[in-house]
């Protein structure tokens, strides 16, 4: 068989793998019948990427393109270079495309976009030169269709950002997605107003991070904006009451108020992200009273992810009582967090599937085996950095007899345990913990392995870089007490 | 010893002749996979005369090395990536050591048996032939006529050698 016998769709088949410069500059000069797959195939143009800052000699691509228009679905290209399309093909009509995402030198450009895109639905636009781009009069040309997204990215003068986009979004209320890179976010009431007019917004997204968390429909990401306050949080969550999914790491200027509004507002909250961003150490004043807010009215709330915050254990007590479907638990960097908070867990939080700590000085091992015994969904369990997880005490009377309790119950439990496993064997109730977690610095191999006991199918032990010697036999207990995978050690 | 009894089904190809292939491989035939109980059932094989002996041994060879691949992923992310991982050595000498011809046919039949790993990597290597060569290296490569008309060649040229500036 020769490749002329092959049916038109597997040659497609094979021209589908090849790269667009390929598709546009070769195949159509190599015989009468592969041009005519290559130019009649929608498939093979619909998206087409020509990324804004890469060099090509794009001349050889303009012809092509006016034969290939219409298949077009996705376009990436910078202005001056669909310039010289246009002034090739003249009365050239884009009528299959949806996204195009433009780098513009004009602000005018945007009349081609609307006279010759019918169908379009979402306009990327950058915008670099705020000098010979002005992006009011962008946006009132846009104003005259309707899109279901806009994205902006934008380095100019603020004030005039925030008139174009008060203006632009009143005439929108088919928006579905909004997603704005500028220099510093725009004012809060623009922000309440988006929802006001745009009641079908389920994206959204700004602030220095805009990629972040765009995978959920009825998600909020506004990440790193420090305009962002109280007032915007207000407005915003008045108006979304559906919102699973709330994003507000390194929103500085939020405080208790705010999370006040989101636990009136928000009753189906499912996802919670806040505190400092990442790298950055400037531990926020939110604290226990946010914490308890949000246990109040966010009763649903399956995963929370707290970064460098002032949380105690009241806090975590109260969510663990109050939200029973808690899933996930990350709180990261939060120092003053204790073992009251992993017993309040413990006891309430039946559905825990990971859970993660980071920096708390205030947890030891007793911390550790609380969850353990009791959380029997747990898969994952990570304790990083908290130098008072140390070692198991040989026997119960070892602990101090002024413990609490509550912590003694914890201990007497944990003998009980350890005592029917000795006797009986693996106690298979305990199977769930799949991964544990232990980069902490004094740690001892002891503790490991009285850990690996409790836990019967660990398939990964990670104690980072505490340097930890198993010696053969010790390695041998390890292998027989659990499925271990993986650990690492020095 | 006992010896574990692997279910088959029977194929008989162009040149007649029948081969036996275990479930585990033909369930990989999407083409097959409706009628694989019938054809379990069926003592008599199923004639494919589109697709020689040579090319099945391919196929059953192909389709055993990569018998335990996981699945394809599902969401359309991942997918995209999948399909533009690098083709691995293996296949690359596997697909192209008999030619050519013997390429198209494996890919014909990828396609008529609905195996869509093979057609997917098979498309991959004849891509990796193309890629980068000028159109008069391509049909050489693929031993194509060239049959543009002057007329049309002088346009064709004329279009790619456009340049407004």
């Amino acid at each position: 068989m020769n490749i002329g016998d092959l049916p038109p769709e597997l040659l497609v088949k094979i021209f589908s793998h090849l790269s667009q410069d390929d598709l546009f500059t070769v195949i159509d000069q190599v015989c009468v019948n592969w041009r005519e797959q290559l130019l009649n195939e929608p498939s093979l143009w619909r998206k087409i990427n020509f990324p804004y800052h890469v060099w090509i000699d794009f001349s050889k691509y303009t012809k092509q393109f006016t034969n290939i228009a219409t298949h077009i679905q996705e376009l990436t290209i910078a202005e001056h270079r669909l310039q010289q399309v246009l002034n090739y093909g003249g009365n050239i009509e884009f009528s299959n495309l949806k996204v195009i995402h433009i780098s513009l030198d004009t602000y005018d450009f945007c009349n081609e976009i609307v006279k010759r895109c019918p169908v379009i639905e979402t306009v990327g636009l950058s915008i670099q030169d705020a000098l010979r781009v002005d992006i009011e009069k962008c946006l009132k040309i846009l104003e005259s269709i309707t899109l279901k997204g806009l994205l902006i990215e934008y380095r100019g003068e603020r004030e005039k950002f925030n008139r174009a986009m008060t203006s632009f979004i009143k005439q929108q209320p088919a928006l579905q997605e909004l997603a704005i890179t500028t220099e510093k976010i725009f004012a809060d009431n623009v922000f309440k107003d988006l929802f006001k007019w745009c009641p079908k917004i389920t994206k959204f997204r700004c602030g220095e991070d805009c990629i972040s968390n765009s995978v959920f429909t009825e998600n909020l990401s506004v990440t790193g904006a420090f305009d962002f306050n109280d007032d915007g949080l207000s407005s915003a969550t008045s108006r979304s009451r559906n919102l699973t999914s709330l994003d507000i790491t390194g929103c500085t200027n939020i405080s208790n108020e705010g999370f006040r509004y989101i636990s009136e507002n928000c009753r189906s909250l499912k996802n919670l992200t806040f505190g400092s961003k990442f790298m950055d150490f400037r531990p926020l004043a939110i604290g226990s009273e946010s914490l308890s807010v949000i246990a109040a009215g966010c009763q649903l709330l399956e995963s929370l992810s707290v970064r460098q915050c002032s949380i105690d254990d009241l806090g975590v007590t109260r969510i663990a009582q109050c939200c029973r479907n808690i899933k996930v638990i990350d709180f990261h960097f939060c120092p003053i967090i204790t073992d009251a908070s992993l017993f309040a867990i413990a006891d309430n939080c039946v559905h825990l599937v990971t859970a993660s700590f980071t920096l708390a000085d205030g947890i030891t091992i007793k911390g550790v085996i609380a969850p353990i015994l009791s959380c029997l969904k747990l898969y994952r369990l990570r304790f990083g950095f908290c130098k008072n997880i140390t070692h198991v005490p040989d026997t119960a009377e070892d602990f101090a007899p002024d413990e609490p309790e509550q912590e003694r119950g914890v201990i007497r439990r944990y003998f009980e345990k350890v005592n029917t496993i000795n006797r009986d064997g693996v106690d298979i109730n305990l199977s769930h913990l799949k991964i544990l977690q232990l980069p902490c610095p004094n740690i001892t191999t002891r503790t490991i392995l009285q850990l690996a006991v409790l836990c019967p199918d660990l398939e990964r032990l990670d104690t980072g870089r505490c340097r930890l010697n198993f010696n053969q036999e010790e390695k041998e207990q390890l292998m027989s007490s659990c499925r271990l995978l993986s650990y690492e050690e020095e | 010893m006992y010896k574990k009894i692997v279910p088959q089904i029977k194929l008989e190809t162009y040149e007649k002749e029948v081969f036996e292939i275990d479930l585990d491989i033909a369930k990989k035939f999407g083409k097959l996979v409706p009628v694989l109980q019938e054809l379990l059932n069926d003592d008599k094989p199923l004639t494919i005369k589109t697709i020689n002996s040579g090319t099945l041994k391919k196929i059953i060879t192909w389709c055993t090395y990569h018998k335990d691949d996981p699945l394809p992923p599902e969401d359309d992310d991942n997918r995209m990536k999948h399909s533009t991982e690098e083709v691995s050595s293996w296949d690359d000498k596997f697909l192209q050591e008999d030619g050519q011809a013997a390429l198209f046919d494996l890919i014909s039949a990828a396609h008529t048996l609905d195996i869509d790993g093979l057609l997917d990597v098979a498309c991959k290597v004849v891509a990796t032939m193309i890629k980068g060569k000028a159109p008069e290296e391509i049909r050489k490569v693929f031993n194509i006529k060239n049959d543009f008309t002057q007329q049309e060649e002088d346009q064709v040229r004329k279009e790619n050698d456009w340049c407004e500036d």
